[in-house]
């Protein structure tokens, strides 16, 4: 099923949680949205869930208007970032419970519940841990609890708040990995929020980029990454070297920032034609000069080797480099290099972080 | 599954060796001595006096005088029935005390205080003044053929008055505890209101309910000055176990006293016990 939100407003007395959003989610999709603390990502989720009522704007499910519609109605599967199992109730209660309050008429055989449940639990890899109640349950399997709990009532569309959140790096990529599988095997259109980056590049089929209660960019993992489309959005997906200054060639002459990734330089000895150490680390030289100075740390011990490069005005610069390039140039701490970019992207400056 | 409970719970005693705080031995000993000061020992003194008669004479003062045993069915039912009023709408207020929002909430909490802190005597009289035939409640039931004042029904309302604060107290914090997210986790399962209250939100409030009641309750035996002046006090109908004892002791009869009070403190203690097992057990069902 197809989810579309339809120019949402959402504010909090005077605060503006979520400022004219439009998406559409396509059906079997697994869509991320990614952004920072506070930028309105859990709003927008609770908005489709229909927990929370916006202010402007309609909440449409293939096609249909949902607005109206009470939660209970809409036929969403919610799993809340803390989970919010029922802490009376065992695992298999919980999961059943979706089952047990509908209505009389529309309410499966305790045995056919019995057996849904178990099925349920046996997708989440739970089977044998039915008769536990929630306290006795890592992070990670109460997690997938509340998926079970989510998925038995076969909800239409699946929402999921951090759903890794509050789990440990391995823990996480597993259930990342595990939720990728699920998610192809069952095709049920699937939003999950997410402020880590990694996350929703490795898992969603598309990536919602969001800022301040509005949406940067829309796109493939590939498209935000590389085609960044606001200066924002280049910030927040990995680290990035900020260069301030004017473009060469803007007739405008208009403030911007330009960036370049750690692994978009390329490290030279400094040329004897250098005449003088590019103070400002601007844009306006950056392209034919690249920023020189003093090597501080070198971090060789991961794929890639990280540099830390001190240019003239102090600030840090970050360089990436391959382990056979390290190997070749043999660069060591306290000497003095050049990083020229091999790519630069550059942004109107209009944001601040 | 309660034997289990308390053997677990021993266990832990035992082994306390990783505990947090240092110091189990001495806040152990402080306890002990504490409870022992204020509570055992005026108790066992009672105790002592009681079984300085002999087993006839206690029968005969404190079981078979049907003035006696009439008083303590006064008691225990009027502390009863106040106390399952108290835990209805001592829930309600505190549920609407805690989740909305409404001007003058500040004074309506302030309010619910007022019988803690007012001699209970006060409240007896003011009691009086509304529900007697000449006050404006009073003969309007009457109108309707409730008497109230000087009868049964007065003193429970004494006692619901009593121990209105004691179940609020203890609910208001328990709602204030429930985690928002469940209820809308139970909605978006496809639970009516009615459905989420019953099987989300009242399984984890039942435990603090049953402390609220059994503290209402305990007051309500316990109670004399407010009950004073409202039952009127006619034997056989409207006299409360408290009052019997002071009867007793204004007629010197000090093993009489003692005999009641006895038997009201081991009928007490055994429904306080049994209320905190029927807690224990709900407690387990509903773990943190
Ligand atoms: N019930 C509320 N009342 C007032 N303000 C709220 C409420 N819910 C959210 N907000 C505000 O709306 C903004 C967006 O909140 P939201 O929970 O959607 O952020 P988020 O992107 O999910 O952040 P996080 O990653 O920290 O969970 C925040 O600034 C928050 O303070
Ligand atoms: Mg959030």
């Amino acid at each position: 099923m197809s989810i579309e939100a339809l120019n949402i407003t959402k504010r909090f007395g005077q605060f503006v949680a979520l400022d004219d959003v439009s998406l559409h989610v396509r059906s079997g999709e697994l869509l991320a949205l990614l952004g920072p603390s506070g930028s309105g990502k859990t709003t927008l989720l609770r908005v489709i869930a229909g927990l929370e009522l916006p202010d402007e704007g309609d909440v449409r499910f293939d096609g249909e208007s949902v607005r109206d519609r009470h939660v209970r109605k809409r036929g969403v599967g919610f799993v809340f970032q803390h989970y919010a199992l029922f802490r009376h109730m065992t695992v298999l209660e919980n999961v059943a419970f979706g089952l047990r309050v509908k209505p009389r008429h529309e309410r499966p055989r305790r045995a056919e519940i019995h057996d849904r449940v178990g099925e349920l639990l046996r997708l989440v890899h739970l089977d044998g841990l039915a008769g536990r109640y929630p306290h006795e349950l890592s992070g990670g399997q109460r997690q997938r609890v509340a998926l079970a709990r989510a998925l038995a009532v076969r909800p239409r569309v699946l929402l999921l708040d951090e759903p890794f959140g509050a789990l440990d790096a391995k823990v996480r990529a597993e259930l990342r990995d595990w939720l990728r599988r699920l998610h192809e095997e069952i095709q049920l259109t699937s939003v999950f929020v997410t402020h880590d980056q990694d996350e929703a590049l490795e898992v969603a089929d598309r990536v919602v980029v969001m800022n301040r209660g509005k949406i940067e960019q829309i796109g493939t993992p590939e498209e935000v990454f590389h085609s960044p489309a606001s200066a924002f959005v280049m910030d927040f997906l990995g680290q990035s070297n900020r260069f301030h200054g004017r473009v060469p060639g803007n007739s405008a002459r208009q403030e911007s920032i330009s960036y370049v990734r750690p692994h978009e330089f390329e490290l030279l000895k400094p040329s004897q034609s250098t005449r003088s150490i590019d103070a400002t680390g601007s844009g306006d030289q950056l392209e034919s000069m690249g920023v020189t100075g003093e090597i501080r740390k070198i971090y060789s011990a991961s794929a890639l080797v990280r540099i830390e490069l001190s240019a003239a005005d102090g600030r840090l610069v970050h360089v990436q480099i391959s382990q056979e390039e390290f190997q070749r140039l043999a660069p060591s701490v306290g000497q003095t290099w050049t990083a020229r970019p091999r790519r630069i992207r550059v942004f109107a400056a209009d944001y601040q972080i | 599954m309660i034997r289990i409970g308390l053997r677990e719970r021993c266990v832990r005693v035992i082994n306390r060796q990783h505990s947090v705080l240092p110091g189990f031995g001495i806040s152990l000993g402080l306890t002990l001595m504490y409870l022992g000061l204020v509570v055992l020992i005026p108790l066992s003194a009672l105790v002592v006096k009681a079984l300085g008669m002999t087993f006839e004479d206690f029968w005969q003062k404190a079981i078979a005088d049907p003035r006696v045993m009439a008083s303590y069915r006064v008691s225990l039912s009027a502390a009863l029935v106040a106390g399952l009023v108290n835990s209805v709408f001592g829930f309600i207020l505190a549920w609407v005390l805690v989740r909305y929002q409404f001007p003058g909430k500040r004074l309506l909490d302030a309010i619910v205080d007022l019988p803690f802190a007012l001699p209970t005597a006060v409240s007896g009289i003011a009691l009086v003044g509304l529900y007697a035939s000449s006050g404006w409640l009073g003969g309007w039931l009457e109108g309707l053929g409730l008497k109230v004042a000087f009868a049964w029904p007065g003193i429970v309302i004494a006692l619901t008055m009593i121990g209105l604060p004691f179940v609020v107290r203890t609910m208001q914090p328990a709602i204030e505890q429930l985690e928002s997210e469940s209820e809308e986790a139970a909605a978006i399962l496809g639970a009516t209101r009615g459905q989420t209250f019953r099987r989300v939100i009242l399984p984890i409030l039942v435990p603090p309910l049953l402390t609220g009641f059994a503290l209402a309750f305990a007051r309500g035996l316990g109670e004399f000055g407010s009950v004073y002046f409202i039952a009127g006090n006619l034997p056989m109908k409207t006299e409360i176990a408290p009052l019997m004892i002071l009867i007793k002791l204004e007629q010197y009869d000090y093993h009489g006293a003692a005999a009641i009070g006895l038997v009201m403190l081991v009928a007490s203690f055994a429904l306080l016990l049994l209320i905190n097992l029927l807690q224990a057990w709900t407690r387990h069902r509903s773990s943190t």
